[in-house]
């Protein structure tokens, strides 16, 4: 397999060939349109231009039900406008893989640097509780990767993936060797309009509906919530770089700022997740290793949340802002914290 | 008053020079001759498009104060400011001669697309308002991708022309005016910038209507439309003359050309010197579509000659 220079989101686009997509509706915005730019260039695959966000994810919902693999992407405020079907597709259990590349918002923000403001959105976004799996790599080979893994594990879950990424690793050319010899997961269940079933937001055991049913409603939570962590436990990735001197900090970091990060690789532990959510539980015994733990995230303080929720213990935390991300600042922010 | 030469246009400009749309933006063009209408007593109500662009205060063009809305919902933004002038003038905590006239102004992809419901709902409610809709046939503002205004046969980022496709764009455009029409809005109009007089007068008759006054602006796009910045005036003009932009007005949903080509001249000089159509002359000339675009020209024009026939003078610009 010959190496290829591609850019971040042409990567995704490829990769979603090669996991088996058949249908693509998007709505434009930067920094994601490339991905539909490929799309369309691509024979075996139904690609249609929404005319909105909430359409496009619509569109996605009913091809997937159908049959289809099927995607979309997006970046924030598209993302902000899909939430409401990100939980129906959760109810409905419906296998599907959203992209986001992440800007800084809110609203238009500062067009269209790089964020990563949508990592609380991604998993609270919509109302109601589900439980997503969300991948967020930082290279372009890791876009080519994860995309596929994002269409299995949505294809094992039969719930929507997000595949985060951000202004920096979509616009990023790198050379990579485009695999193609991934394990793909077929798509089993079959088609809807096949065997009278109904798919209902509203609560429900199988096709039958359950409004009134507190107990029936538990249990789909409670199993909803089960099989989201059995899959996600087959997905358990994320980068962990032991110091090659003896520290007593961890420094967590991911996407695009995690490649910073490296530069510290003789000062610190490095820790990226890659599987965002839900949480890898080795966080706990590789910090459990660390005196300090340090992190830096490009928002004012997401996800070090929930890595102080699992590890219930202090975070020194380091907002990156404004979609810049300058070593120098870095550096000085961590003589400032430490 | 109704004007009749370039002459009698206001000297007073309302928006300044300096801004940074692209070079020739028909667009912005045309937004000039709108504000020396409207004048500087305006509140505008952009959604994402081009013109966001253009307002980063300070270094604003704007003589007149400007409110961003999420992009689906720009009209609904202008219900709340109009409803909240208007009880502030009820209730005498403002002067109404310091009123405000509440203008939308968005490119096609919010007009035509996304916020499609938000502009049907502001109409069917009745909302005092402007909302000139810049339409450069697709989002030039995120790289030209199509649009729901987009041509039969246009080439954007999204629809590639190629062995696949070698037409571009398969779907006509949408008939915006129509369906703004069948709302009857008190006044809607298209608009040129190659045709000023018509653009002003078209401001100047709808000030006397309360409720929806809507304008579709044809603006050509140089970077978009692959043509040399100086050339949009010909551009525009070249629509208008083959038939393929009527220029026209509906008052309460009654039609009627401010323009009426006396002979139209073939489509395909107004499609051959634009990038985004070269395909269709090159490498090989794609005569069903090329004819296709002429029938759909010939046969509008057919049933307004029939329903209107042209009074004298009435193609004087």
């Amino acid at each position: 397999m010959p190496k290829q220079l591609l850019q971040g989101n042409q990567a995704i686009a490829m990769a979603a060939e090669v996991a088996g997509v058949k249908f693509f509706a998007g709505y434009p915005i930067t920094p994601a349109s490339e991905i539909i730019h490929e799309m369309v260039n691509k024979r075996h695959i139904k690609v249609l231009q929404m005319e909105d966000e909430i359409a496009s994810i619509n569109a996605v919902i009913g091809a997937s039900l159908a049959g289809l693999k099927a995607m979309t992407a997006t970046s924030g405020p598209g993302f902000s406008l899909m939430q409401e079907s990100i939980g129906l597709a959760h109810i409905m259990e419906v296998p599907l893989v959203i992209v986001n590349v992440q800007r800084v918002g809110p609203s238009t923000g500062m067009p269209t640097l790089p964020a990563q403001g949508d990592i609380i959105q991604c998993k609270h976004g919509s109302h109601g509780d589900y439980f997503p799996i969300v991948f967020y790599p930082n290279s372009v080979a890791e876009l080519y990767k994860y995309t596929v893994m994002a269409f299995n594990a949505a294809e094992e879950s039969l719930s929507p993936v997000i595949l985060l990424s951000d202004g920096y690793i979509s616009h990023l050319y790198e050379t990579i060797v485009p695999h193609r010899d991934f394990e793909v997961v077929k798509r089993t269940r079959p088609p809807l309009g096949t065997g009278n079933r109904h798919f209902t937001g509203l609560s429900h055991e199988n096709s039958v509906v359950k409004t009134a049913d507190a107990d029936n409603y538990r249990r789909l939570i409670a199993s909803l919530q089960e099989k989201q962590q059995l899959t996600a436990q087959r997905y358990n990735y994320y980068e962990y770089c032991a110091c090659t001197k003896e520290t007593d900090t961890l420094l967590i970091s991911f996407g695009a700022l995690s490649r910073v990060a490296y530069y510290f690789r003789n000062d610190f532990a490095l820790y990226r997740p890659i599987r965002m959510y839900p949480l890898v539980e080795e966080i706990k015994t590789i910090a459990a290793r660390y005196k300090r733990i340090l992190m830096m995230e490009m928002n004012t303080g997401q996800y070090v949340h929930e890595i102080e929720s699992i590890l219930r213990r202090e975070i020194q935390f380091i907002p990156i802002l404004g979609g810049c991300i300058d070593l120098g600042e870095i550096k000085r922010e961590i003589a400032r914290v430490g | 008053m109704t004007i009749k030469s370039i002459k009698n246009i206001p000297d007073e400009e309302i928006l300044c020079s300096g801004t940074p749309a692209c070079a020739g933006c028909g667009g912005l063009l045309a937004l000039r001759h709108c504000l020396k209408a409207l004048g500087n007593k305006t509140v505008i109500v952009n959604a994402a498009g081009c013109f966001t662009l253009l307002s980063v205060y300070p270094f604003t063009p704007f003589a007149n104060s400007w409110l961003y809305t999420a992009m689906a919902c720009a009209p609904a933004g202008a219900q709340g400011i109009r409803d909240a002038l208007d009880i502030l003038i009820r209730k005498g905590r403002l002067n109404a001669q310091e009123d405000v006239k509440v203008v939308v102004l968005t490119g096609d992809g919010v007009a035509y697309d996304i916020g499609l419901a938000s502009t049907s709902g502001a109409i069917h409610r009745n909302l005092d308002f402007y909302y000139i809709c810049s339409d450069n046939e697709a989002y030039g503002n995120t790289g030209f991708q199509w649009s729901g205004a987009t041509p039969f046969a246009s080439k954007t980022a999204t629809t590639a022309t190629g062995c696949a496709n070698p037409t571009g764009s398969q779907l006509a455009k949408k008939d915006l005016f129509e369906i703004w029409r069948s709302h009857k809005p008190p006044y809607l109009a298209t608009i040129s910038p190659s045709h000023p007089v018509d653009l002003i007068n078209k401001f100047q008759k709808a000030e006397q209507f309360k409720g929806p006054k809507l304008f579709i602006n044809l603006s050509p796009c140089p970077p978009g439309w692959a043509v040399d910045a100086s050339s949009s005036v010909k551009f525009a003009k070249l629509a208008i003359d083959t038939g393929i932009w009527p220029l026209k007005e509906a008052i309460h949903g009654d039609l009627r050309h401010t323009f009426i080509p006396g002979r139209l001249k073939p489509v395909e000089e107004y499609l051959r010197e634009q990038g985004r159509f070269a395909h269709l002359f090159r490498p090989v000339r794609q005569e069903a579509a090329l004819q296709k675009i002429q029938e759909m020209v010939d046969r509008y024009w057919k049933e307004v000659r029939e329903k209107e026939p042209p009074p004298s003078g009435a193609n004087k610009q």
